[in-house]
């Protein structure tokens, strides 16, 4: 009898799996066993949840961050609907073009909208008037440049939920003679609702989390992100610090349940027999509206472009680069940068082989029921875990002595893995979804022709998934540039990246030079945006003649 | 010796049991297939064979071989699907080769012969029609000269006319090259021109196995029956002595039914026949055209509605019509008698 057992696929996805669970869950664990911890590593039980619900500053932090959040949500939805609402229902002009600029936060940290205004609005600011005697510094310039930075992902949502529509309910209401305001109501709205729900989570999560942000505007206003910061770094509390990482855990969990729910409902809304909606309207309005708010996304980047390149706001306008000698105001100097770019590629390169990869096993891989659902249920995990709450529980896991892998910390290794698995879902959900549109008997027809699985995952899988897979990259490239939250636990001197470095800059007060190096990252991430444009073309040009 | 041999071949899927307990022996050469509604287990069965799936219990035997929990690339088949499953991103020529050792140009176009393709090795599957497509995929699947080879649906994604020229070339084939087929299809006139033996499949069990004229004129129950061709089913009672009542006659017929069973008399609609001194008088309700015949609908008091086929010939002189009332033979050569009703 030939014996069926396969050994490597179970290898491999066992691989996978104990990689999540040491990278993923470990850490986690070692958060929540913290949480009853003492400074000193003794147990404690519940005593750093009472003094977290005594602490009247933790308890307003909490309050805070939930506003901040809401009020963010809400203003960025209102926003962005009637901006993606023109961008897919209407026949308006430029659509390339507003797409693109929609876009353009996403190249930069949260940081460079945040001391953008500072220097708009802030005491100093150009238009510092129009704030009537109101501080930016507290809950207003939080949620202003909340609104900037994750207005890209809103956007990006609610045009994939309002792009996909029956042309034949439009065809079939007009037919009953409703009018458009009916139409609007009764059948846009409720097809995008959960691409409202959706937005509404991503943004809210988003915006609860970030850190640079209230890092930068705070002022005396805290919030649970900043909180957990001064809890661990500044008082040494791990204690009460992961107590308040929890307390962040919490709700961005729920709203990525409530994503994850509407995004299953979004997908039975349409089916195949579909016919697509070609809108007609000239959309003249929507041409007015999106170039406003266009004028006012680059007017943001614009701002710190200027005050990066002039010699002291607002005394000096003369035009200068010393602002970009990073030596002057911060130790890394350029190396910072060097830093982030080896970071961004390393995690663009190792984070799509790991997310494809595991993506891969848990969709095309007979049998293994069991463990391909851990692998899943990890991939998914890092989705519902901000940042900051990853990276403290690195910090507990690879720091505790006795833990094999302890040499890892302080090393850019730490950092690249820990980015890797904190964009680890949207990877995977990436790929998880190109593998699921390919034919689900090319498998089969391999296994029958008798050439092995890796022959065809190499020369067909691959090359049919190829434009997901840059995707992929990029995306991982252009965040791990720009993130903040799970690395400013885990750098050491030698590895501090460049969107730490902003951050110290800041806190120094030398301003402008923050803002030259949030443009240097912006130039790097708009470059590498820029040439994934092009091989995306050339690579289609080169396939048409199969893509068809 | 027989060439495939299934035992026992169980599926479950949680509570859902998919097969049943099927044995089958299939001999070296022949063309199968198995048939039945969508979701009576015939892919299931398929896809064990071929190793895509694990039977629950069971055992598989191909050429000796027992291949029970052998994984598909350690059994010797080739495998069509519906969907043909060619590779978007290889030409056609490459399509082919896939299984293949080595690249072997000449191979590829005796294949591309094989299945009257010759001209388009250098097209990619996105540039060919379905039944090209189709096409490709068989001569994919025999290029590397299998002596199984196993069809799922490969028809039901094509348009009709197609389908007629596929199905005899598919059979040409089999039998150039000396293959032992498996087809599985829901079309019941596809498995009837093309299989040596038919497989009915329900629920996940065997109903009959036999040549399709046997099934055609001898269904073994009366699933069978009603599944395959066209068919009367009409409700009737057994007597206990050899016959049995149907709307107050009584015709000779079903031994071995105890008085007062529940009957089904299954006629096909051409063995019925329009005739002064038949038993049955019935209404005629529609006449439909189906060009070299006509089917006309009966009604025959409470028995219900019955349809019965009448040729072009007859029809003409006949001159039937919506209100005719005529008179009915019922051969009884030609009657199936099943226990129970139709549920």
């Amino acid at each position: 009898m030939i014996t069926s057992f396969r050994w490597k696929p179970a290898l491999l996805l066992g691989g996978w799996a104990a990689f999540l669970l040491v990278f993923l869950a470990g850490p986690l664990g070692a958060l929540l066993v913290k949480c009853f911890e003492d400074r000193y590593g003794n147990w404690i039980g519940a005593g750093n949840f009472t003094a977290f619900v005594s602490a009247p500053n933790l308890i307003g932090a909490t309050r805070n961050s939930l506003t901040i959040a809401s009020l963010t949500t809400l203003i960025t939805l209102a926003l962005a609907f009637p901006f993606a609402f023109g961008l897919t229902r209407s026949a308006m002009p430029g659509k390339a073009l507003f797409r693109a600029i929609a876009q353009v936060p996403l190249l930069a940290p949260s940081l460079l909208p945040a001391l953008s205004l500072v220097y708009l609005f802030g005491n100093k600011g150009l238009l510092r008037d129009v704030m009537m005697g109101h501080s930016l510094y507290g809950p207003l310039g939080i949620v202003i440049a909340s609104v900037f930075a994750f207005f890209p992902q809103a956007v990006l949502i609610l045009t994939i939920a309002l792009s996909v529509s029956d042309a034949r309910l439009y065809e079939a209401a007009r037919a009953l003679g409703a009018g458009p305001v009916r139409r609007f109501f009764t059948i846009t709205l409720p097809g995008a609702q959960y691409g409202l729900v959706s937005a509404a989570s991503v943004v809210f999560t988003c915006a609860l989390s970030d850190f640079g942000i209230p890092m930068v505007l705070g002022g005396h206003y805290p919030v649970l992100a900043t909180e957990v910061f001064e809890q661990v770094v500044g008082l040494q509390d791990f204690g009460v610090g992961s107590v308040v990482g929890l307390a962040l855990l919490l709700p961005v969990s729920l709203a990525l349940w409530a994503e994850n729910w509407s995004a299953g409902r979004q997908k039975a809304l349409l089916s195949a027999r579909s016919v697509l909606y070609r809108p007609t309207s000239p959309g003249t309005g929507f041409v007015a509206y999106c170039g406003l708010i266009g004028v006012l996304l680059l007017g943001i980047v614009a701002m710190g472009a200027f005050v990066s390149l002039i010699t002291f706001w607002p005394y000096n306008l003369h035009p200068t680069l010393k602002n970009y000698d990073f030596g002057h105001f911060d130790e890394a100097g350029w190396g910072s940068f060097g830093n982030s770019l080896i970071l961004a590629a390393g995690t663009a390169f190792f984070g799509t082989i790991l997310t494809f990869g595991g993506a891969y096993l848990t969709e095309k891989l007979p049998g293994l029921a069991g463990l391909k659902r851990l692998v899943r249920g990890l991939a998914m995990l890092p989705l519902g875990v901000p940042g900051m709450v990853l990276g403290l529980g690195y910090i507990f896991f690879f720091d505790r002595p006795g833990n094999p892998l302890h040499g890892l910390y302080g090393t850019l290794a730490i950092l690249l893995i820990c980015t890797c698995v904190h964009l680890y879902s949207v990877g995977h959900l990436t790929a998880a979804t190109a593998l699921k549109q390919l034919d689900a008997d090319y498998e089969a027809v391999s296994a029958s022709l008798k050439v092995s699985a890796w022959r065809t995952f190499s020369r067909v899988t691959v090359p049919l998934c190829l434009p997901a897979i840059l995707d992929i990259a990029i995306y991982l490239f252009v965040t791990a540039m720009t993130t903040v939250s799970a690395v400013v636990f885990l750098y050491s001197p030698d590895t501090k990246p460049a969107s730490v470095a902003i951050l110290n800059m800041d806190e120094s007060g030398t301003v402008a030079a923050a803002a030259a190096l949030c443009m240097v990252i912006f130039t790097s991430s708009a470059v590498v945006r820029l040439l994934h444009i092009l091989v995306e073309r050339a690579l289609l040009k080169r396939t048409q003649a199969w893509r068809g | 010796m027989a060439y495939l041999s299934l035992t026992n071949i169980e599926k479950s899927y949680g509570q859902f049991r998919a097969l049943d307990g099927v044995s089958l022996d299939m001999e070296e050469g022949e063309f199968v297939c198995f048939l039945g509604p969508s979701g009576c287990g015939k892919t299931s069965l398929l896809r064990i064979i071929a190793g895509l799936d694990r039977q629950s219990a069971g055992t598989v035997e191909i050429a000796g071989k027992d291949c029970s929990n052998a994984p598909p690339e350690q059994r010797d088949y080739g495998i069509v699907f519906q969907s043909y499953a060619l590779f978007p991103n290889m030409t056609v020529a490459r399509n082919v080769a896939y299984g293949l050792r080595s690249r072997d140009e000449g191979r590829v176009a005796e294949m591309l012969d094989l299945v009257g393709l010759p001209d388009l090795g250098d097209r990619y599957p996105g540039q060919l029609s379905g039944g090209q497509q189709q096409r490709i995929a068989l001569a994919r699947a025999l290029a590397p000269s299998p002596r199984l080879l196993l069809l799922d649906e490969p028809l039901s994604a094509l348009d009709a006319r197609v389908r007629l020229t596929l199905r005899r070339q598919i059979r040409a084939l089999h039998d150039r090259l000396g293959l032992t087929t498996i087809m599985v299809t829901h079309d019941q006139e596809e498995a009837l021109t093309l299989a040596d033996r038919i497989v009915v499949m329900n629920h996940g069990h065997i109903e009959q196995v036999a040549t399709p004229a046997e099934i055609y004129a001898r269904p073994a129950s009366l699933f069978v029956a009603g599944f395959v061709g066209a068919m009367n089913i009409l409700p009737a009672t057994a007597t206990g002595r050899g016959s049995v009542r149907l709307a107050g006659l009584e015709l000779a017929g079903g031994q071995g039914f105890a008085e007062g069973e529940a009957v089904s008399l299954c006629w096909r609609p051409e063995d019925l026949t329009i005739d002064a001194a038949g038993e049955l008088e019935a209404l005629v309700e529609s006449v439909e055209f189906l060009g070299p015949f006509h089917r006309a609908t009966l009604r025959a008091g409470d028995l219900g509605c019955f349809a019965i086929d009448v040729g072009a010939e007859r029809m003409r002189d006949l001159g039937l019509s919506g209100g005719s009332a005529v008179r009915i033979g019922l051969p009884v050569d030609r009657l199936r008698i099943f226990a129970g009703h139709p549920s």
